[in-house]
């Protein structure tokens, strides 16, 4: 079953470090290993080193540095959120925006950018707007008496229709020339707004929502056990289910609001890293944070390289998520 | 240890009531069978008993303690139950399924550590099952699952065993291993209340039955006083022989039960 768990973790925290790594070099701005040891160099000890090139320093640390980063977060973020909704809801089917965060976080970008908003004013809406869905489908699940899970997928898709219906009537009022094809980019998803401000935006939340998933990882083995099961096994299943829905929302609110809605990732690399380490949550969780973090930085290089124009992720993720996925499936082990 | 109902009652929503005026108790170890037609209550009041649900009225007392003042984790290390059916979910490997058993001794930001490896471990030698470990619970017999989730339930070290329909779907062999394994446990000192439809488990299993009809416990005591053809005539509306016999092999008495062609 496990066949060689060391040689499987080493990959697991080898690749990513090696895909960043050689991310780093890709893009319209040649740089040589030399460069970017040199600018290092320059700013790690100034007085022993130069900068190659001032131009090229800004291009790599401000520009480049930080979106490898986000691409390497957010797909973290998005993989080990679907996995924790799979686990909760006990479907192999969910994904990360499940409850309604991702329409919710595009109503909220789409209103900014109605406005002619700031970027980081589209942010902060993008980000509330995704936690007020999620809270609005909780809200309204507490109505019901039964704390199933069905209602609460059930919430999510009663919040997701509704935000999504506001954002066709923005994109159908919107002006054609000026605001509607920042509001679809934005819908598609991309990466070509980051920056270090974007990453300090969104490292914090990410990092508390992801340290805290990680902590409370193991448990989600019981809670998948159904709601009887895991209570008959002393676990508080609401609270854990809220604790969950909680950092959830966090980490996707914060993916959404700096990288538009990107679709597929927290579906599918969940199933990828269970056929790799199995179901049990406990190596499932970090190998999605390895798995997803990896896929969408190198889909995000081809995004930015592949055509003179930024193709947007959210489509690239499913033109070539969705082959890969189907084969394999093929050949794979089967674990859900 | 030892576990108590007084005047339980319990509805569903406004509806009328599962069952009502239940008194019951098991105060030392042994199997603890209740009988009874299908939609009696059994099933309800055994979550109830397992603190998944609360009684409309009456209370539930855990070692004198009310169920109610007890936290999940509480319960769940003193009592383990398993349901009639389990959900799956995910293909976890029988090691991992017997290791949530853990659960209750852990908190909430901690996971198994070697310990309760190792506790894991002896359940599984302890319900005979070692050599399935490695296996996926979703891809071993309906025989050996019961097996692996009596050891979850062992794995939570706890005092008293609530089964419902244990050997539900078993082939007759399969019935037979996981009935001696529930009374080996109730021998060891486990206080086991398990649900039955068939009378002569109770017969040749059970230290104590009690006999469940409408919402109402009928009768309660040894399975000798309490399996007659007239009991089991009231509850199951139907006739019933109850035969003893003398083994001529071993020559121990047998008794057995079989309804009237």
């Amino acid at each position: 079953m496990k066949k060689h768990p060391v040689l499987v973790n080493s990959a697991l925290i080898a690749v990513p470090l090696a895909a960043m790594a050689i991310s780093i070099f890709f893009g319209k701005y040649q740089a040589t290993p030399r460069d970017i040891l040199s600018i290092l160099i320059s700013r790690l000890w100034p007085e022993v080193g130069r900068s190659p090139s001032p131009m090229l320093e800004v291009a790599l640390l401000h520009v480049r540095l930080p979106r490898v980063l986000l691409a390497m977060l957010v797909g973290m973020s998005l993989s080990i959120s679907g996995a924790s909704y799979q686990g909760l809801f006990r479907n192999p089917l969910v994904s990360s925006h499940i409850l309604g965060v991702a329409s919710g976080a595009s109503f909220g970008a789409a209103i900014a950018i109605l406005y002619s908003a700031p970027p980081i004013v589209v942010q902060l809406s993008a980000f509330c707007f995704g936690l007020l869905a999620v809270g609005i489908a909780l809200a309204i699940s507490s109505l019901y008496r039964t704390s199933s899970t069905l209602t609460l997928v059930l919430v999510g898709m009663i919040t997701t229709a509704f935000f999504s219906s506001l954002v066709s009537y923005l994109t159908y009022t919107a002006d054609a020339n000026l605001k509607l094809p920042a509001i679809v980019f934005w819908l598609m998803g991309s990466l070509s707004a980051a920056s270090l401000k974007n990453l300090e935006f969104a490292i914090v939340p990410m990092a508390v929502g992801i340290t805290a998933l990680l902590a409370i990882r193991w448990r989600i083995n019981v809670l998948s056990m159904g709601e009887d099961e895991a209570k008959a096994l002393g676990i508080n299943t609401g609270r854990l289910r809220f604790m969950i829905v909680l950092c959830c929302t966090l980490i996707t609110s914060a993916s959404v609001c700096v990288s538009g809605v990107i679709g597929w990732i927290g579906l599918i690399i969940p199933h990828f890293a269970r056929m790799i380490v199995g179901p049990d949550h406990k190596a499932l969780l970090p190998a999605c944070l390895s798995i997803g973090g990896v896929y969408l930085l190198l889909v995000d290089n081809l995004a930015r390289t592949l055509t003179n124009a930024e193709i947007p992720l959210g489509i690239l993720t499913g033109i070539i998520g969705a082959p890969v996925f189907a084969y394999l499936l093929t050949r794979g082990e089967r674990w859900s | 240890m030892s576990i108590e109902i007084k005047e339980a009652a319990f509805s569903y929503r406004k509806g009328p009531p599962v069952f009502e005026g239940l008194n019951f108790s098991a105060q030392t170890s042994g199997v603890f069978c209740l009988l009874g037609p299908n939609g009696c209550g059994k099933t309800t009041l055994l979550k109830c008993l397992a603190g998944l649900v609360t009684l409309r009225s009456g209370e539930i007392l855990l070692q004198g303690r009310s169920i109610g003042s007890l936290k999940h984790t509480a319960i769940a290390s003193i009592i383990g139950y398993i349901p009639q059916e389990h959900a799956y979910s995910f293909a976890y490997s029988v090691f991992d399924m017997v290791l949530m058993g853990r659960a209750p001794h852990l908190g909430m930001f901690s996971s198994p550590s070697k310990k309760d490896f190792i506790i894991a471990g002896e359940c599984l030698d302890r319900v005979g099952i070692a050599h399935l470990r490695d296996k996926r619970f979703t891809e071993i017999s309906g025989g050996e699952r019961q097996m692996v989730l009596i050891a979850r339930v062992l794995a939570q070290t706890p005092r008293i065993m609530l089964l419902d329909e244990p050997t539900n779907h078993l082939d007759f062999r399969n019935q037979t291993l996981i009935l001696r394994i529930i009374s080996n446990l109730a021998a060891d000192g486990l206080i086991v209340i398990m649900t039955s439809h068939i009378p002569n488990h109770a017969i040749t299993y059970a230290s104590h039955v009690t006999l469940m009809n409408c919402g109402r416990l009928v009768v309660s005591g040894n399975p000798e006083d309490v399996i007659t053809e007239k009991n089991l005539r009231e509850i199951y509306s139907m006739d019933v022989r109850v035969f003893e016999i003398s083994d001529p092999l071993t020559g121990n008495t047998l008794k057995f039960c079989e309804p009237l062609k």
